[in-house]
């Protein structure tokens, strides 16, 4: 327990450390990007005096040099402050609260679905090397892994919601709809596709390794052996195989955390999904530096919660690790 | 072997089935009721801040929950709405404005004048895109009489007045952005950040009611806007002109004239140095013999069908369609001819015989810029390089990131949009007060001077009356000697058209000229929406 412990105080510790050192370089590269943000946020065609332009950039705090701007950023946050957004005129943490709940479901749901669905076909595919269910797979995880989020995204959009009809053309709730009417089973209808072409493109790499692990085990010599005393190769796989592949297929899964987040900012656009995704692109475009560096903390700590997850699972599922601990 | 082809298959099959879905027509939805729409005119619409002075949605007026104290017409005149008239001091500083008197909120309250002033006191310090910096003083002199003091004489303050909306003072607090309580005529519903705003009619509005009893606005991605489209699911929704040879059924597509002009500065002054170490004008564009034969020389309705699928009018001047546009002494293009024979006579020659002049060891060459984050603009930079260079002028077309292009803009030519409904815009493309060498603005980014001009903008600023405000910014177009309209510090080309489909049978009312921006402008009447 105290190991524990001590694990959990010297994660943290590296945690504080990264979010610190994420959010100076997001603010290093905000500034010294070439978007003005009062320019950005005037229109540079608007025929708006220079007073104003000046105006515009007192009120917001861009006057103050970059030092100071991080430095007063900085002593915010500390306080639990994370500033104001400029685009939207509310602070960033009810804009962040507000978008992440959507975001974390469509995210969720896209990561169980990739990772069930990806490790199944991944079986299967390293069970039976070379079948034609094999070559078919590989084929299609091949296209799909050179394929762009929102291109996959559009295509089901066309087919499935404005051909079939099955589903809707986007956005978390229903067109028209007031917010009390918005049952449970609405946002769930509102996430299919979104989820679907996310968890699409994070398919193909659990499958692949998934795939190349499994064929490594059934290669090896405890297994020949098994399957020379009779064994079947399913049996063979349950017995052995899975639990061998269990650990690469869970670093891989928690690992893609920070894919999933970066996919998610393609496909919220494509559907007009309102989370973060949509959020951080605007904040990019329009020089919302409170905004962006918000959203660059929170994707930090999502991320870093995935790594970490599955350095304690791992402690979970092999009691080697585990027992490695006490022995350093 | 057997692996690519099972590959090819399945990478024709998705092609296939994409193509195919894209060409086929949509699923018909089931009729829905005419009592409600819903639009999409862009993300700007559904960001929730919704103060008059916020950044998309009280940008050139565009107010549907507000009205201000003046209106603008279809005629891009202003005329009374909150106020039923206006006086102006002798000294151009005092501007008195009279209100009507049966105006209520959308919360049941009624409009007073105090609610003017504390409209204005808050937007001047809001730090947001109206601006007020000639604004001196605001008092309310009875309950329906406001008096606005400047600190100098500017008349565009009378368009200023028609563009922010009037806010109640009892109902205005931290929140209001997202929920909105204005004289205008609809009223907020609900509304999901990014996603959707849901309005219905303001039942104290005193003008034209609409006719529908709820309308949404959805936030849709540009690439998703026609498929969107054929599902069926929407009434309006705005498609860039790249789509504009499409069909819907059920939908027609409406093209909007605007204001929306595209062109090129081209610097008038020779190349030299700025303080900040930049290369700023041209010794190719300082020659106005060059400015000359590259206006009338080039096809501007070529360069439309290449470089926007045919939608926009040619137009030769920076303000075309607005009331203070000067279209004197006219300006032919496609005389190629011409072009080429004054510019041999001025001396630009092609000597090694490569298709391009020269002149003293100057070739006829220079670079131009189409933000990258606009398509239009580059496509727009490319043809006219291809267009030019059948004069012998060689234009080379780069695509720069927007802050970039305008920095350099001093330098390199870059594709400017206009289309403002102030016509203080005839100040920021003229004036000699912008023509620093040193200034980073677009605005006067040909760095023109002329006495005479400067002296007509100066008194279109203390005009007294819009009517002869528009008669001096006329005059400082071209007055009949000289002037921009002469001297061509610009190479306007296309003021774009705006493109939307629209459900058949819906009438979208006179629609008054637009400005700058694609998507909004379009709502600017939404209340005389209806069904024929």
């Amino acid at each position: 327990m105290k190991q524990f412990l001590k694990y959990l105080a010297g994660s943290s510790f590296r945690l504080v450390l990264l979010l610190f050192g994420v959010s100076l370089f997001s603010f290093i590269l905000v500034v010294s990007s070439p978007v003005d943000p009062v320019s950005s946020f005037v229109g540079i065609e608007n025929g708006v005096s220079d007073e104003q332009r000046a105006l515009v950039a007192a009120y917001w705090g861009l006057d103050q040099g970059p030092v100071e701007r991080y430095g007063i950023w900085l002593k915010n946050v500390l306080h639990g402050n994370l500033g104001t957004s400029m685009l939207f005129r509310r602070p960033v943490r009810s804009v962040l609260a507000e978008r992440a709940l959507a975001s974390l479901a469509l995210m969720l749901t896209a990561w169980v679905f990739s990772g069930i669905l990806g490790f199944t076909l991944g079986v299967i595919c390293g069970a039976k090397p070379n079948s034609v269910f094999d070559k078919c797979m590989r084929t299609f995880c091949f296209i799909l892994s050179s394929t762009p989020v929102f291109w996959v995204g559009l295509l089901l959009l066309i087919v499935f919601a404005v051909n079939l009809g099955w589903f809707p053309i986007g956005f978390a709730t229903p067109i028209g709809k007031a917010a009390a009417d918005v049952t449970l089973g609405d946002r769930i209808y509102h996430l299919i596709l979104p989820a679907l072409t996310l968890s699409i493109t994070g398919i193909s790499g659990i499958v692949l390794h998934t795939r190349q692990k499994l064929m490594d085990v059934l290669n090896s010599e405890y297994i020949i052996f098994a399957r020379a005393r009779g064994e079947s190769l399913w049996t063979a796989v349950r017995r052995h195989g899975l639990r061998n592949i269990a650990l690469p297929a869970l670093t891989l899964q928690f690992a893609s955390f920070s894919e999933l987040f970066g996919g998610s900012v393609l496909a919220e656009n494509v559907f007009s999904y309102p989370g973060l995704g949509s959020a951080a692109s605007l904040a990019g475009i329009r020089g919302d530096a409170q905004l962006l560096l918000g959203v660059a903390l929170f994707s930090v700590f999502f991320v870093f919660i995935g790594n970490l997850t599955a350095n304690l699972l791992y402690g979970v599922f092999d009691p080697r690790i585990r027992e490695g601990g006490k022995h350093p | 072997m057997k692996k690519s082809t099972v590959g090819g298959l399945l990478a024709g099959l998705l092609v296939l089935v994409s193509t195919q879905q894209l060409s086929a027509g949509a699923k018909q939805e089931a009729p829905r009721a005419k009592d409600t729409l819903v639009v999409s005119v862009g993300g700007g619409i559904t960001s929730g801040d919704y103060e008059p002075w916020g950044w998309d949605y009280g940008f050139e007026g565009m107010s549907i929950f507000h009205t201000a104290l003046l209106k603008i017409n279809v005629n891009v005149e202003t005329e009374p709405d909150l106020a039923t008239g206006f006086t102006i001091s002798d000294d151009g500083l005092v501007y008195t404005y009279t209100l009507r008197r049966d105006v209520k909120f959308s919360d049941g309250t009624s409009l007073t004048a105090e609610d003017v002033a504390f409209t204005y006191e808050t937007a001047k310090n809001a730090g947001g895109s109206v601006d007020l910096t000639m604004l001196k003083s605001i008092e309310v002199l009875d309950g329906d009489t406001v008096r606005f003091t400047l600190n100098k004489v500017f008349s565009p303050f009378i368009r200023t007045t028609a563009l922010v909306g009037i806010i109640p003072k009892k109902g205005y607090g931290p929140g209001y952005s997202r929920n909105p309580v204005g004289t205008g005529p609809f009223k907020l519903k609900q509304i999901d950040v990014s996603q959707q705003l849901i309005v219905e009619p303001n039942p104290y509005y005193y003008g034209i009611k609409s006719p529908f009893k709820q309308i949404t606005f959805l936030n849709i991605d540009e690439q998703t806007a026609l498929a969107t489209a054929r599902s069926g699911q929407i009434d309006v929704v705005m498609v860039n002109p790249e789509y504009a040879r499409e069909t819907v059924r059920g939908m027609r597509l409406e093209t909007i004239k605007t204001s929306d002009n595209r062109g090129f500065n081209l610097p008038v002054i020779p190349q030299t140095t700025n303080a900040a170490g930049q290369v700023v004008g041209s010794n190719v564009t300082s020659d106005p013999i060059v400015r000359r034969a590259l206006n009338i020389g080039i096809s501007r309705q070529e360069i439309i069908n290449n470089a926007l699928n045919g939608i926009g009018t040619p137009s030769w001047i920076r303000f075309e369609g607005l009331p203070w546009a000067n279209e004197e002494p006219g300006l032919k293009d496609s005389q190629v001819d011409e072009a080429r024979r004054i510019l041999q006579q001025a001396g630009w020659v092609d000597g090694d015989g490569d298709g391009i002049r020269e002149k003293n060891g100057v070739r006829c060459e220079f670079r131009i810029t189409g933000r990258a984050d606009d398509l239009q603009r580059y496509n727009l930079a490319v043809a006219l390089s291809e267009n030019a260079r059948k004069l012998g002028i060689n234009i080379i077309a780069e695509s720069t990131d927007w802050p970039q292009a305008q920095r350099s803009a001093r330098g390199i030519p870059t594709c400017i949009g206009t289309g403002s409904y102030s016509f203080y815009d005839v100040f920021t493309a003229f004036h000699s007060s912008l023509a620093g060498i040193d200034t980073v603005s677009l605005g006067n980014s040909p760095m023109y001077t002329n006495p005479a001009v400067d002296w007509y903008i100066d008194a279109m600023l203390g005009a007294k009356t819009e009517a002869e405000a528009f008669g001096f910014a006329k005059q400082a177009q071209y007055d009949g000697k000289g002037g921009p309209n002469v001297d061509l510090p610009y190479l306007w080309l296309v003021t774009i058209d705006h493109t939307y489909f629209v459900r058949d049978g819906l009438s979208l009312g006179v629609q008054r000229i637009h400005p700058h921006g694609h998507g909004m402008p379009v709502i600017q009447n939404l209340n005389e929406w209806k069904y024929q």
